[in-house]
């Protein structure tokens, strides 16, 4: 694997902060991606109905309705960039823990840099107070000559912030 | 083979992105600027494809310059 690659390093980073909640008793929710799929079957209705229109009965026929089938399409994708890029956004994990009463969600940064960091945003709502809290570690900090992630640092480091979430 | 593996360190990718974006541009105004003088526009595509090809081979290949500033990564533990 190439060393100093941003989005390797990320996607590594966000696949071991899953597994590790996961692994804590966190039940993750795919509320985003199941919206976003929704919205996306949404787009691909209207350009299929334009395309099945357009085979069966010619493009004279399809014209008439390409004054709803056009909007309806432009509307739907742009909820779907909408969607994808502004509620979405970077959070890359959801999860809930209900013994506790707590509700997590992550977003991950990694900028290039010099010495880039990854920073986690926690968003922790629990008994219905909402915290926010925020977790930096340097990328050769966390990450092993090979580019593989040290799961021990990993865990050791995120202990720490675990407990600030759950206490 | 190092320089067309193309691993370079964090800072040298910022340096390499600095390159090509100052180096696409200034080649863009100079082709232009050319063709206008000479009124040829194929004399711009021309000038600019080798003024790009110049800023390709500053910035592909992994040359000493980007991998000044490596980071020390974790030891790999077995």
């Amino acid at each position: 694997m190439p060393k100093y690659n941003v989005s390797d390093f990320k996607s590594k980073f966000d696949k071991e902060l899953t597994n590790h909640f996961n692994k804590n008793g966190y039940k993750q929710s795919f509320v985003f991606e199941d919206i976003r799929l929704l919205i996306a079957i949404a787009c691909i209705i209207p350009a299929g109905l334009a395309f099945g229109i357009e085979y069966v009965y010619g493009f004279g026929v399809l014209k008439s309705y390409l004054k709803y089938l056009l909007p309806l399409y432009f509307l739907a994708s742009c909820l779907l960039t909408f969607w994808s890029s502004v509620v979405k956004g970077s959070t890359v994990y959801v999860a809930t823990k209900k013994e506790r009463h707590i509700k997590i969600s992550a977003d991950t940064f990694l900028p290039l840099k010099n010495k880039p960091l990854i920073t986690t945003k926690f968003t922790v709502l629990k008994n219905r107070n909402a915290v926010q809290l925020e977790w930096s570690v340097p990328v050769a900090h966390i990450f092993e000559e090979d580019g593989q992630i040290s799961s021990a640092t990993f865990e050791a480091e995120i202990s720490k912030y675990l407990s600030q979430i759950e206490n | 083979m190092n320089y067309l593996e193309g691993t370079i360190d964090f800072a040298g990718q910022l340096r390499c992105q600095k390159y090509m974006n100052y180096g696409l541009c200034t080649s863009a105004v100079i082709s232009y600027i050319y063709g206008y003088l000479v009124q040829d526009s194929y004399c711009v595509i021309k000038l600019f494809l080798i003024l790009a090809s110049l800023v390709a081979l500053v910035c592909l290949p992994a040359w000493s310059m980007y991998n000044k500033n490596p980071l020390k990564f974790q030891k790999k533990k077995e």
